[in-house]
C-alpha cells in the first residue's frame, strides 16, 4: 500500500490499548522499552535515515492519538519521528495526547538503541518486529549488509498488510464464551514510592545454558523457574520482616504473566494481542519450598495456557469493552474514572508482573554487530517492582523495573540464582 | 571484574557500591584498563526527571493567565467607576479582592520558601481584611478581631509544623490526625479568646473548651492505641469491659 492511501486514514484504538490514554500519569507513564547495545557507537544519522526509510512500512505507528467523542483514535501523521540522545530518565512519560507526538519515540546513547512505546499502540512482540526491522535497515545503511532471513523483521518494500494492524481481541472473540473470573486483592510491596518521573532500571545478566541446565534438573520450563525464584524472593522478604509488619504482608502473592497470543492465534498483529494469566501463592497458609511452587506453576500453566481457557480471558476483555453502557460515557467521564477502575480491577490483584518476550533471534549477517537486548515494563504506582526477561544468543537478560529505591526483593532474588551457581552480572542506571 | 563480596554477583568496573546491597565495592585497580576498552563508562546518562520542569511550566502559565485576568478586570472595574461613580464602593471591594486573590494564588504556588509563603499568606489576610474595613469607614474589627486571629494562626501553625515535621515519618494514621486535631484546638481557644475579650473585656472559654475535651480525648486514644496502654489500665479496662 502506498503512503498517501494512509494519509488522514485513522485507527481505532486495539482491545488492551483503549484503557492507557485514559490511564497515563507522570507516574504510571505505559511506555516500554526496548534497550539494543550495539558492538560500537550509534550513529544517529544514520539511525534517523533508517527511521525514515523504514517508518512508512509501519503507518500505523506513524500516527498521533486524537480524542474522539466517546474514544480516543490514532491517525496517520506527515510528520518523521525524530531520534533523540538519551537525557531523561527511561520509560519517561510520554506526551502523545499532544498534536504531533509519536506514541513511541527512538532514543540513542553512546552504543545503545533505546526505543520506547506506550502499550496504547503495541506489545512487546510487535515492538520486537519494529526493532529487528530498524537494526536490519541501520546496518544495511551502515556497512551495507544485505541479509537473507529476515528472521521475524518485515520487508520494508512489500505492502502493508491489514493484519497486521488488526485487533486481534475482537476477531478471536466469541460471544458465547464466559468470561473469566477476576483476581481479588494481592498483597503488595510496601516500600515508598520514588520522586515522580523517575524510573530505575537494573539488569541481572545470567547465562542462558546455566538457567536451561538448572530447569531441565528441576524438571520445569525456564519462566518457571525464574517465576518460582521470584516468588520465592517474595515469600523470603515477607517471611523476614518483624511481626507486626509481616502481618500486614500476609495474604495472596499474586504475579501477573502477560500470555503472547500470536503462539495459539494466527495473528500477524502488531498491536496489543496478549493477555495475562495470574499465578498465586497465599501465605496464610504457609511458607512454601520450591519445588512446591514449581509443582504449582506446572499444574497452573497446564491447565490455564490452552485456548479454551484463554478464550475466556478474551471474552472478558472484549465483552467489558463492548458494554453499551461504558461506549455512550463521553471521553472525558471515561477519562475520570477509568484510572480508578484500572486500580481496582486491575493493579490491584496483581503483587508484581513477569513477562517473558522469549528468544530474540537476528540475521546471522547482523548477530555479531549486536551485543545484546534488554526490555523493560513500564513503571507502575501498585506494581511497584516488575520484572521483564529476555533471551539473546547465549544470555539471559532478567530486567526489573521498578519505582522505589528499594532493591531488597532484586537482591533476594539474584542471590538465590547466585546459589545454585549460575553467575550474574547487574547493570543499572541508580547512581 | 568487579564482583560484590555480599551478592556474589558481578558488576561494571566504575560502579562503587553494589546495587543490590549497597556494599562498598572493593577497588581491584581494573579502572584504567576498563577506561581504555570503553568499559568504564556508565551505559546510562545521568539523567534528568522532566516532571519538575513541567510541573513548573504548568504552575507559570496558571499564574500568569490569571495576573491577565487580574489586569483586565482592574482595568474595566476602573472604566466603570469613571462612568458610574455610584458604584464606586462596591468596585473598591473587587478590586481589593482580586488583588488580594492574585498573592494568595502567588504564595499557594510556592513561588518562596514554605515560611515565606505562609507569613505571606497571613500578611495578605491582613492587608484584606484591613482594606476592606477602611471602606467601610472606621478601622474597627479588623484591629480588634483579624489581627490576632492571623497572630494567633500564626502561631498554630509554626507549632503544626514543627509537630509535623518530627511525627509525618512516624505513624501517619497516628501522628498526622492527632497533630491536625491539636491544630484546630489551639485555633478554637484563640477565636474564642478573641470574641470573648472584644464582647466581655475578659478572656472567657466557652464553646471551645467543648472542641479542646473532644479533640484531646481522641488525641489520646489515638496515641494510647498506638503506644499501648500500661498493663494495669489494660487489666482494668478488661475487667470492665468484659461481655
Amino acid at each position: 500500500m502506498k503512503k498517501d492511501k494512509y494519509k488522514k486514514y485513522w485507527y481505532k484504538l486495539d482491545n488492551a490499548g483503549k484503557l492507557y490514554p485514559s490511564i497515563v500519569s507522570n507516574r504510571m507513564s505505559t511506555v516500554f522499552r526496548m534497550s539494543i547495545e550495539l558492538r560500537e557507537n550509534v550513529d544517529a544519522k544514520i539511525l534517523q535515515v533508517a527511521i525514515n526509510q523504514i517508518i512508512e512500512r509501519f503507518p500505523y505507528f506513524k500516527v498521533n492519538l486524537h480524542r474522539g467523542l466517546f474514544w480516543y483514535y490514532f491517525e496517520y501523521s506527515d510528520k518523521q519521528p525524530k531520534v533523540e540522545k538519551e537525557t531523561y530518565y527511561p520509560s519517561m512519560f510520554l506526551k502523545y495526547k499532544k498534536k504531533k507526538t509519536f506514541p513511541f519515540r527512538i532514543l540513542y546513547y553512546k552504543n545503545h538503541i533505546n526505543v520506547e512505546f506506550s502499550h496504547s499502540i503495541a506489545d512487546g512482540s510487535g515492538v520486537i518486529i519494529f526493532v529487528k526491522t530498524l537494526l536490519l535497515q541501520y546496518f544495511k545503511i551502515k556497512k551495507g549488509i544485505k541479509c537473507e532471513s529476515l528472521e521475524g523483521a518485515i520487508d520494508i518494500n512489500t505492502e502493508v498488510d491489514v493484519m497486521e494492524f488488526e485487533d486481534s481481541f475482537n476477531k478471536y472473540y466469541k460471544k458465547e464464551i464466559p468470561t473469566a473470573k477476576r483476581s481479588h486483592k494481592a498483597v503488595h510491596f510496601d516500600f515508598p514510592l520514588i520522586e515522580k518521573g523517575k524510573y530505575i532500571l537494573l539488569t541481572g545478566i545470567v547465562p542462558i545454558d546455566s538457567m536451561k541446565k538448572q530447569a531441565k534438573l528441576m524438571g520445569c520450563t525456564i519462566t518457571q523457574l525464574v517465576t518460582a525464584y521470584y516468588f520465592d524472593a517474595i515469600q523470603a522478604y515477607i517471611n523476614g520482616l518483624s511481626n507486626k509488619e509481616k502481618k500486614k504482608m500476609l495474604g495472596r502473592i499474586v504475579i501477573n504473566m502477560p500470555v503472547d497470543l500470536r503462539q495459539m492465534f494466527p495473528s500477524k498483529s502488531l498491536k496489543n494481542f496478549f493477555i495475562s494469566i495470574t499465578p498465586e501463592i497465599d501465605l496464610r497458609l504457609g511458607s512454601y519450598s520450591i519445588e512446591e511452587i514449581i509443582e504449582y506453576l506446572k499444574n497452573y500453566m497446564g491447565m490455564n495456557i490452552n485456548k479454551k481457557i484463554i478464550s475466556k480471558y478474551i471474552s472478558r476483555n472484549v465483552k467489558n469493552e463492548k458494554k453499551i453502557l461504558l461506549r455512550i460515557l463521553p471521553l472525558w467521564f471515561k477519562n475520570l474514572i477509568m484510572p480508578t477502575i484500572y486500580n481496582r480491577f486491575g493493579e490491584r490483584g496483581y503483587t508484581s508482573s513477569i513477562s517473558n518476550l522469549g528468544i530474540i533471534k537476528l540475521p546471522k549477517e547482523i548477530e555479531e554487530y549486536v551485543h545484546k537486548f534488554e526490555i523493560f515494563p513500564p513503571p507502575s504506582i501498585e506494581n511497584k517492582i516488575k520484572l521483564a526477561i529476555v533471551t539473546y544468543k547465549d544470555k539471559m537478560m532478567l530486567c526489573f523495573g521498578s519505582t522505589v529505591y528499594n532493591t531488597e526483593i532484586e537482591k533476594i532474588f539474584f542471590r538465590k540464582i547466585r546459589k545454585l551457581g549460575i553467575p550474574v552480572k547487574i547493570e543499572t542506571n541508580m547512581r | 571484574m568487579a564482583y560484590c563480596p555480599k551478592c556474589g554477583v558481578e558488576l561494571d568496573s566504575y560502579i562503587k557500591n553494589c546495587p543490590l546491597c549497597e556494599f562498598p565495592i572493593p577497588d581491584i585497580g581494573e579502572d584504567d584498563a576498563a577506561e581504555l576498552e570503553g568499559k568504564g563508562t556508565h551505559k546510562y546518562p545521568n539523567a534528568i526527571s522532566t516532571y519538575r520542569r513541567d510541573y513548573r511550566v504548568i504552575k507559570n502559565k496558571i499564574f500568569f493567565s490569571f495576573v491577565l485576568v487580574v489586569i483586565s478586570s482592574i482595568i474595566i472595574l476602573a472604566v466603570l467607576k469613571l462612568v458610574y461613580p455610584v458604584s464606586a464602593l462596591l468596585s473598591n471591594y473587587v478590586i481589593i479582592i482580586i488583588i488580594a486573590a492574585l498573592f494568595y494564588l502567588f504564595f499557594l504556588f510556592s513561588y518562596l520558601k514554605p515560611a515565606y509563603n505562609v507569613i505571606g499568606i497571613l500578611l495578605t489576610t491582613i492587608f484584606l481584611t484591613y482594606a476592606i474595613d477602611y471602606q467601610v469607614g472606621d478601622i474597627g474589627w479588623s484591629y480588634t478581631y483579624a489581627l490576632p486571629i492571623v497572630g494567633i494562626l500564626y502561631f498554630d501553625i509554626t507549632i503544626f509544623r514543627a509537630l509535623y515535621k518530627v511525627s509525618k515519618h512516624r505513624n501517619q494514621f497516628i501522628y498526622v490526625p492527632s497533630v491536625c486535631l491539636l491544630f484546630i484546638s489551639i485555633l478554637c481557644v484563640g477565636i474564642d479568646a478573641v470574641i470573648s475579650t472584644n464582647i466581655g473585656g475578659r478572656i472567657h472559654l466557652s464553646w471551645s473548651i467543648i472542641v479542646l475535651i473532644c479533640c484531646g480525648v481522641i488525641i489520646f486514644t489515638l496515641l494510647s492505641i498506638y503506644h499501648g496502654l500500661p498493663d494495669k489500665s489494660k487489666a482494668w479496662l478488661k475487667r470492665k469491659l468484659h461481655v
